[in-house]
């Protein structure tokens, strides 16, 4: 299989197309785009998007949602800002705690859509407000302490490379290893036709549960670069990822209906929704047309992908 | 059952909080309970016609009939109800767009409506910014939202006389080709019922009620500013559920949804007056709809 | 996957230990008998071949059997081990696979991994082994001689090179009895020579089959032992030594001595037509309509007073010529005429509005409101046809409900009775009926007595016989054969996509109607 027929399988043709555009557009704008600095801040800004669109595109792919995923990252960021800072071992021993409670957070809403039944929409939603419920009970003002060496982590860089674009590229590269994995096909397949995967003899319940812990992990691993960020901690602080991360997958031509798609163009989609703040900054857009401007190019880029997809078929 | 949860609700508060069962109080949660129920309207109609149905946008919408009510007529008294049939038209107008969007092109709800709310969103902060329009409620509006007359609130007469309108078009002809729509879209097509005709209509519907009920809710809080129907986006989805619409579709108790926005009110109320805080409010609604869903899930079991 | 392999997996089950043992078995589905005591046995390097009419319980068996749903009643013994749960896995574990009639292979993968689902070929760590697993597959496709490309994806080959697809993941399984549900109804002649070449090498090496055919000559060519089933029962089991004995199976399948009577040879329904000429014009005038690729340029006239069936082996696009007809799928080439006017049909809304209605296929997927009750469902198309949105739903409605369920003696407690807990006869009452509280001129009916019993199918039929008499007409699709000679007045063969013959009076026979399945003005199948 050639690459370029491997990218119009997974429908990555147009947002590679309108990613490459709005970071054209921004370059444009902004001359010190390439920098190392500005690459550098960017993506420290964008990863944790990134992370938990990739996180939602493996349970779309899966035909599932997940709407408690902003919730999510706003409780575990929490978490990591209540710990004391000595506590369990230090930063190692936190990070381990906040993984654990994100891998019991995906495990609940697994229970509840693939064992119990319950449609994956109403189900996250409401534990998205027990999530939500959660942060505040941890924290009801914002405040608390990340420690510091998970930020000083987050902004050094490895032999040149800064280590946000090192977590992205490891967290995709799990992603390959997964979806070189028997589970990992299984969690795709499901998605197009889970009659073809239970006469296969593979425990349905099974492959929907193991889909909501691996997004759950990639959850956890945004949560604390959002956490590293802003290093303290606020229970309202990602809820706008829950749909943003929606939105990435569709305009990353991922198929609601399952199956269909490739968490490559649920990165390059949360590429395209950052980019375009950035892009309308840098443009001098007044303040006050900068919500308009961002929703109407977001209605446009989904209108464009559901027109290619339509065209397509 | 729904009956049942709510006198419980009832007399726990009264057990509690002494007080808790009063003409006055009671007036008082119905009028919070309307706008909530108007809002679940919205939802019930269009979760009713099926394809995973829901709509994000009431809240945006809401706030954009709240500020063409108070913007487009400088609002006197004279003008009110012209202002109350502009803001729904410009609902129903919104509230198309979303139709079309998802029943012509076959956007899924979920993105078409969220994307819609984003523009609007975006679009009312632009206008206010710019435009500095009126949002003052005429007094008129005010006691039509806010006020009582011989101890029943005006509101609570508002919403009653939109249930019964909502019962008959439900039961119509038209409510039952929509709700056949949701309930088997291949079947309801195949027996001669243009589908995506209702499909739209419901979300076009949703829309016109979100205006309204924005422009009524300007009365309530007397002016209308940004984010004001926000707070009814998730709510309004969670009332739908508990009083019994199936998110698969076709069926549409609006009755149960009425009970549910009664419960909701008074639970959260109840909720506030013991002084939990708002981490205790979330995690009980979650759990509530929790509840409410695995219930359900075990008596299709049984 | 050697021979010695195979041959070393079957060996514990030579041991006079049948691979099959099948004791008492019984299914039913929301009360209706689907299977009932059913016995059999099958030994290594046996084919048997499972006949039976539609819905006589052949796939429902063979799934048993797959461990894809339970049986009620009885035991299933393989190679001496119960089978008691539903799990397609526990079934591949004691050596049975089945090849499915219309395979469900996940459309977005391509060939090598779709056959190698749940059974994947793997490193150590369970990631998948993409080259063995290629090879493996490329090797199996040729063992098999099926032509089908390894890369391509599973969704993009014909039906044909899924069924090939179907039958290598079977195969790579390594199975001890294999199932081939209908292996080659989708096959061109060489490809069913390259199938029986590989069927005999995995019986030589003693895999047991069980072969599931509508072609005699293939069942003839290929099996040992026959099992005859007829609506859920053994109907009769022997061995053919090479000869099949036609008449007798046909008499079996269909268990309705009245209609091999009445249809033997010299004195037909038809021929008892042939003195009444059908009177009335043309009420639907079709040239050259096409579908998609499964109707492709038929043709037909239909008269008032008129009861046409259409016939044909499953899959020729009967349904969907139907469906076209009434405007539910795209009639992309072609001219419709409805009572001499010319029109385009658009949707079915449009059809129903010129008196043309379709009672479609899939009842449940199309007909019903599964969530609704009866009188919901009876009411609906009134709903749908009326012009005053505004008004609820007038006591001549519930009028209606009421007397088209005693006309049509629908067994039910009244029209607030949930449809799904209506047997199936009942229920396909209430799918036709629907249609008789508008006026129409034209009723299509796509199989209409698929999963009904025999009582509720003579009503059904009945029924249609009152609406032509009352000078409508009348198209029936039914893949019973016999049902088409019984109760209509001309009928019509098709085969790929296209009408190959027009039988009426004498020339209405089985003989005819089956040369004419296989797309030959003359062939004989029978004898």
């Amino acid at each position: 299989m050639t690459p370029a027929t491997s990218l119009k399988q997974n429908g990555l043709v147009p947002v590679l197309g309108m990613s490459a555009v709005i970071v054209a557009v921004n370059a444009w704008l902004q001359p010190s785009f390439f920098d190392a600095s500005s690459i550098a801040s960017n993506l420290a800004s964008l990863a944790p998007l990134i992370l938990v669109s990739v996180a939602q595109a493996i349970v779309i792919l899966n035909r599932e949602l997940d709407l408690s995923m902003g919730a999510g990252v706003s409780l575990l960021n929490c978490l990591l800002a209540s710990f004391a800072p000595y506590s369990l071992g230090g930063v190692p021993g936190q990070l381990a705690a906040t993984l654990g409670v994100a891998l019991l957070l995906g495990a609940t809403n697994g229970v509840l859509v693939a064992v119990l039944g319950l449609p994956s929409l109403i189900a996250t939603f409401a534990t998205s407000a027990l999530w939500f419920g959660g942060a505040l009970a941890i924290m009801p003002q914002p405040g608390g302490a990340v420690g510091e060496a998970i930020g000083d982590a987050y902004y050094a860089t490895v032999a040149g490379v800064p280590v946000p674009l090192l977590v992205i590229a490891g967290a995709m590269a799990l992603w390959m290893l997964v979806s070189r994995h028997r589970v990992g096909r299984w969690i795709v397949v499901t998605g197009s036709s889970p009659a073809a995967v239970f006469q296969a003899g593979i425990s349905l319940i099974r492959v929907r549960l193991g889909a909501y812990l691996l997004a759950w992990f990639f959850v956890f691993l945004s949560a604390v670069a959002i956490s590293a960020q802003t290093l303290s901690g606020d229970a309202r602080l990602a809820q706008s990822y829950t749909l943003g991360s929606i939105a990435a997958c569709v305009i990353g031509g991922i198929s609601l209906r399952g199956g269909k798609g490739s968490p490559w163009g649920a990165l390059l989609g949360a590429v395209v929704l950052g980019v375009i703040g950035n892009v309308i900054y840098f443009a001098g857009i007044p303040s006050s047309w900068q919500e308009f401007t961002k929703g109407l190019i977001v209605v446009g880029a989904l209108g464009f992908i559901v027109f290619e997809q339509r065209t397509a078929r | 059952m729904l009956i049942g949860v709510l006198l419980a609700l009832f007399a726990i508060g009264q057990m509690v909080l002494p007080g808790f069962i009063g003409s006055a109080q009671i007036a008082n949660q119905l009028k919070i309970a309307a706008f909530l129920g108007l809002f679940g309207l919205c939802q019930t109609v269009v979760i009713a016609t099926g394809g995973q149905g829901l709509d994000l946008s009431v809240g945006a919408v809401a706030t954009l009939g709240a500020f063409v009510g108070t913007s487009t007529l400088a609002l006197t008294d004279g003008n009110t109800a012209a202002a109350i049939l502009v803001a729904t038209a410009a609902g129903l107008l919104a509230g198309s767009l979303n139709g079309l969007g998802i029943a012509g092109l076959g956007v899924p709800p979920l993105v078409a409506t969220l994307a819609s709310a984003s523009v609007i969103d975006g679009g009312l902060v632009l206008a206010v910014s710019q435009l500095h329009p009126a949002i003052a409620a005429s007094p008129a509006l005010v006691s039509i939202a806010a006020l009582t007359s011989a101890g029943v609130p005006n509101i609570l007469i508002v919403w009653g006389a939109l249930t019964v309108a909502a019962l008959w078009f439900l039961h119509s002809f038209w409510g039952v080709r929509l709700r056949a729509t949701g309930s088997n879209p291949v079947t309801a097509y195949l027996s001669g019922t243009n589908t995506r005709f209702f499909r739209g209509l419901a979300y076009a519907l949703s829309g016109g009620i979100a205006g309204l009920s924005g422009a009524l809710l300007t009365g309530y809080v007397s002016q209308a500013f940004l984010g004001l129907g926000n707070a009814y986006v998730l709510t309004s989805v969670v009332v739908a559920a508990i009083g019994g619409v199936a998110l698969e579709g076709g069926r549409a108790p609006y009755l149960g949804v009425v009970c549910a926005a009664v419960i909701m009110t008074v639970l959260i109320s109840l909720l506030t007056a013991l002084q939990m805080a708002e981490a205790g409010r979330q995690i009980i609604l979650g759990s509530t709809l929790l509840a409410f869903l695995l219930l359900d899930r075990i008596l299709k079991w049984v | 996957m050697t021979s010695a392999e195979r041959i070393a997996g079957v060996e514990e089950g030579v041991a006079s230990v049948p691979i099959l043992d099948l004791k008492g078995v019984g299914k039913r589905f929301a009360g209706i008998v689907a299977l009932e005591g059913i016995d059999l046995e099958l030994r290594s390097g046996e084919v048997l071949g499972l006949l039976g009419a539609n819905g006589s319980g052949k796939s429902t068996l063979s799934r048993i059997i797959a461990g894809e749903t339970r049986a009620d009643q009885g035991r299933v013994l393989i190679a001496g081990r119960a089978l008691t749960r539903a799990s397609p896995r526990v079934a591949a574990g004691l050596g049975v696979v089945i090849a499915h009639q219309h395979p469900s292979l996940p459309p977005h993968l391509p060939v090598w991994e779709s056959l190698f689902l749940g059974a994947e070929i793997c490193t150590t760590g369970g990631f998948i082994d993409r080259r063995r697993a290629r090879r493996d597959a490329i090797d199996i496709l040729s063992w098999l001689g099926a032509r089908v490309d390894p890369d391509a994806l599973a969704g993009s080959l014909t039906a044909a090179g899924q069924q090939w697809v179907e039958i290598a993941r079977a195969v790579s399984r390594k199975p001890r009895l294999l199932i081939l549900d209908e292996p080659s109804a989708a096959m061109t002649g060489p490809e069913v020579a390259a199938l029986f070449t590989s069927v005999r090498r995995l019986t030589a090496e003693g895999v047991g089959i069980i072969f599931i055919s509508h072609r005699l000559h293939e069942v003839e060519e290929l099996c040992g032992r026959i099992v005859v089933l007829r609506n859920g029962h053994h109907a009769g089991s022997w061995s053919t030594r090479g000869r099949l004995d036609v008449p007798r199976i046909l008499q079996l399948m269909s268990g309705d001595r009245e209609v091999r009577e009445r249809t033997a040879p010299g004195q037909t329904l038809g021929e008892s037509a042939v003195g009444d000429p059908v009177v009335g014009e043309a009420l639907l005038e079709v040239s050259g309509l096409t579908s998609g690729t499964a109707v492709r340029g038929a043709s037909l006239t239909l008269r008032r007073g008129e009861v046409l069936g259409i016939a044909g082996l499953q899959g020729q696009g009967q349904e969907e010529l139907l469906e076209a007809i009434a405007a539910c799928r795209p009639f992309e080439q072609g001219t419709l005429r409805v009572g001499g006017t010319e029109v385009r049909p658009r949707c079915p809304r449009d059809m129903i509005r010129r008196g043309i209605c379709l009672v479609p296929n899939d009842r449940h997927r199309q007909g019903l409101f599964v969530d609704g009750d009866v009188g919901s469902n009876l009411g609906y198309v009134a709903v749908a046809a009326d012009r005053r949105p505004w008004r609820l739903p007038p006591r001549a409605l519930a009028a209606f409900v009421r007397t088209t369920i005693e006309r049509l003696s629908i067994k039910t407690r009244g029209p607030r009775q949930a449809v799904d807990t209506l047997s199936g006869g009942n229920q396909q009452k209430i799918v036709v009926g629907k249609w008789l509280s508008i006026p129409f001129d034209v009723i299509l009916l796509s199989d209409p007595t698929k999963g009904v019993d025999i009582h509720a199918r003579t009503e059904i039929y009945e029924l249609v016989q009152d609406l032509v008499a009352a000078d409508r007409a009348a198209i029936v699709y039914a893949s019973d054969v016999h049902e088409l000679l019984l109760h209509c007045s001309r009928i019509l063969v098709m085969y790929e996509g296209r009408i190959t013959a027009d039988l009426a009076g004498a020339a209405m026979n089985e003989d005819r109607i089956a040369a004419a399945s296989f797309g030959q003005p003359a062939m004989d199948v029978v004898s």
